[in-house]
């Protein structure tokens, strides 16, 4: 039995649900890019320059 | 010749000019802002492809910016669906989150030139600067029709440039004249009837005083308050002022009293227009005798009310077969592949935690999933060839005299059909139907078409159900085409329901164009199909790789007594006491908690399902040490109760993919509708119906099957 094995585990889930709620977190606040930006939904950077 | 305004022309060297690309649905619009901006966007030979403003980068000879909007087609301004104002109001500038164009680039269909131009005569009213692409010139050659665009040049006083967008042709002239800083207004003009004239001219002044629209922007908006009966819908987002309401509401009383029917009047004199422009500008050179065309000879088959159902189901079988039979020989490999990486990290890392992780959470959990990548390459090979041939649009055809029975037309199918490959696009397209009722039933019974993440789920249980060596491919085909049966039929039934109880309308007459048949761009199919591949790899190696990391988590912790078997460690982990919890409602459909585990983790994306069962069986499995890891659909058919019975009996999975069938359980979906119908409460609606009747069926299917002795 490897007892780093546990606390390296448990990081490493800890870092996966951050970053999964951090892109559901990032998805909620743009509801533009329901598909995952597959629609053809444009860039922030050119919604931006359209709307000069 | 005139030059543009400096107030309206925007091509100054501090802001790349803003181009809008327009024209009748199917004229090749995409295919064009591909070439231009070098994107990849969605393209296919039937209208409605585009449902939204797509937004992109191209650049000009000398290396400048010229940003290009492309947009939904239209046959008029006259917008009569929700994809169709998109254009309408970005090019009358009533979009708050666009800028209106500076430019506009008018693409028309050369083989079919006076119907186009109707559009084009529109918008040259709006006295904008517009460059006119004769597109799919190619084709009219073959046909032998001659257009002069010297000629049309000259008359219409704007650049007129010939292109087959599909092969290139044309692409660096129209950048030539993109590139161009005195682009000229439009030195045509045509003659309002005099019985209209001094309506237009009263409308405009209040459309410019009452509702502060720049005065080129008022006589078109004029002459389309006066072409649609319905102002409200011209209207738009924009309310009409009184003052300008009055005036309109004054003029339709004394032309009604004078039986004068002003709309026909305008659409007449424009078409007369046209048609005198068309006559100088297009001859004929072809010599063959007129008759049926290779597209008329082949839609007597196709859209024949007995042959073209069987051609129909023939097309549905021949993608099954090959989705069971060709997807085989990938398929290994990706299993040696994975295999073969598990027994290398084994050998890596001494078992542990992280050990575990690694195998039976990360790897488990995504090759369920990735294992069903030649399938999905497959599913989408088959659906960018029916899109690009034409064929997408007489599917539409036969179905409509079925579609008309449930109360819709043959235009909802499309996004029905749209819907097998995802119901997000699925959904989206319903933007092209007029009716809001229709185009609401329409979303609200998409997501019962069988998308390509059920398929991952359907062939696991399929193969967990009928084991290769004891079943012909037939019956396999035959459970798929159930289900794909079920799900539409399903979605049918409910159309039928709603429009006979909550979204009650008159069923709607369907106008569709049907394109001619083309040969498949090899290129845009692959291309297509290897982008869905991408999507679909991503998911795996994202959201998927991330939850079957968090699920093997939650079926680990906490840890029981090491003495313990792992069925009781899994019992009694965060996961199986969730599965627990959810067993009572599903026990009456022969669920047990770890299925309930898999449908809890399905609501983030269908497939997840068989990453959910990867990671759980793997669990399972861990405590076996020496014994080989058996592959998910092994694991499912040896999976047993505490009674020492099977979990996966033949009625259970096919329970299960009935679940599937008819279940809401997307996440991104459930957005999207919220998206389209603009509230929370269809959603979550369709959230609640889905999944209720999915839940009842499945009680019946269990319930009677159990009763019959399955």
């Amino acid at each position: 039995m490897n007892n780093w094995q546990t606390p390296l585990a448990l990081l490493v889930v800890a870092m996966t649900l951050g970053l999964l709620l951090r892109s559901a977190w990032k998805k909620r606040r743009k509801p533009g890019s329901g598909c995952g930006g597959d629609c053809g939904c444009p860039s922030t950077e050119i919604k931006a320059r359209l709307k000069k | 010749m005139n030059t543009v305004p400096k107030h309206i022309s925007a091509a100054t060297p501090s802001r790349s000019p803003v181009y809008a690309l327009v024209g009748n649905p199917n004229c090749g619009k995409s295919t064009l802002f591909n070439a231009l901006t070098g994107l990849k966007q969605k393209v296919g030979n039937y209208p409605g492809v585009t449902v939204e403003r797509k937004i992109g980068t191209a650049y000009t000879q000398h290396g400048h910016p010229l940003t290009i909007i492309d947009l939904p087609g239209t046959y008029s301004l006259a917008a009569r669906s929700p994809d169709e104002a998109v254009t309408r109001d970005v090019l009358l500038g009533r979009r708050a989150d666009t800028a209106m164009p500076d430019r506009i680039v008018c693409v028309v269909d050369a083989t079919n030139l006076e119907r186009n131009l109707y559009l084009v005569h529109q918008i040259l009213d709006l006295g904008r600067p517009v460059i006119l692409v004769l597109n799919m010139m190619d084709v009219a050659e073959e046909l032998g029709l001659r257009i002069h665009t010297s000629r049309l040049e000259h008359i219409l006083g704007i650049p007129v440039i010939s292109c087959a967008a599909s092969s290139g042709r044309g692409v660096i002239e129209l950048k030539l004249a993109l590139s161009r800083l005195d682009l000229p207004l439009s030195r045509h003009a045509w003659d309002v009837p005099v019985a209209i004239a001094a309506a237009v001219s009263e409308l405009q002044a209040s459309l410019q005083d009452s509702d502060n629209k720049p005065p080129l922007i008022a006589r078109a908006e004029a002459l389309l308050l006066l072409t649609d009966s319905d102002r409200v819908r011209v209207a738009g987002s924009t309310p009409l002022s009184n003052r300008t309401h009055d005036i309109l509401a004054q003029w339709e009383k004394r032309w009604s009293a004078e039986s004068t029917d002003w709309a026909a009047e305008l659409v007449n004199a424009r078409y007369d227009s046209i048609g005198r422009l068309t006559a100088e500008i297009v001859s004929t050179e072809s010599t063959s005798p007129i008759g049926p065309s290779t597209s008329d000879r082949i839609d007597s088959w196709v859209t024949h009310p007995v042959w073209g159902w069987l051609i129909f189901g023939v097309i549905m079988g021949a993608m099954f077969l090959s989705i069971f039979t060709l997807a085989g020989i990938p398929m290994g490999w990706i299993e040696n592949l994975v295999g073969a990486l598990s027994g290398r990290v084994s050998g890596l890392i001494a078992p542990g935690d992280f050990h575990d992780l690694v195998i039976d959470g990360a790897i488990a959990g995504v090759e369920g999933v990735i294992i069903f990548l030649p399938q999905i390459m497959i599913l989408f090979l088959f659906i960018g060839l029916l899109e690009s041939t034409g064929y997408m649009a007489r599917a539409a055809f036969i179905m409509d005299r079925l579609m008309s029975k449930v109360g819709l037309n043959g235009r909802s199918f499309i996004p029905l059909l749209g819907s097998y490959a995802c119901a997000i696009p699925g959904i989206m397209a319903a933007r092209t139907i007029e009716q809001p009722k229709d185009r609401l039933v329409t979303i609200l019974v998409a997501p019962f078409m069988s998308c390509s993440a059920r398929l991952p789920v359907y062939l696991l249980l399929i193969a967990a159900l009928v084991p290769n060596e004891q079943v012909p491919v037939g019956l396999k085909i035959g459970i798929m085409l159930l289900m794909y049966a079920l799900g539409t039929f399903g979605a049918f039934g409910f159309a039928w329901f709603f429009k006979k109880t909550l979204l009650r309308s008159s069923p709607p007459l369907m106008i569709m164009e049907l394109p001619p048949y083309r040969l498949p761009r090899i290129r845009d199919v692959l291309q297509q199909m290897i982008e869905r591949a991408g999507i679909f790899v991503k998911r795996a190696g994202t959201i998927i790789l991330g939850l079957s990391i968090v699920l093997w988590f939650l079926a680990t912790y906490p840890k029981s007594s090491a003495d313990l078997p792992q069925q009781e460690q899994l019992a009694h982990s965060f996961a199986g006491q969730a599965g627990h919890a959810l067993e009572p409602v599903i026990a009456p459909l022969g669920f047990d908690w770890r299925i309930g585990i898999g449908l809890i983790n399905s609501f983030a994306a269908r497939e997840v399902f068989n990453s959910a069962m990867g990671v759980i069986f793997a669990v399972e499995d861990t405590g076996d040490e020496g014994t080989t890891r058996l592959h998910l659909r092994d694991a499912l058919r040896a999976a047993e109760r505490p009674d020492g019975t099977k979990l996966f009996t033949p009625l259970i999975c096919l329970n299960l993919m009935v679940f599937y069938v008819f279940a809401m359980q997307c996440i991104s979906t459930i957005a999207v509708v919220k998206r389209e119908t603009n509230s929370w409460k269809w959603p979550l609606f369709q959230l609640g119906y889905m999944t209720g009747f999915a839940w009842t069926l499945c009680l019946i299917v269990y319930q009677v099957g159990h009763a019959l002795g399955y």
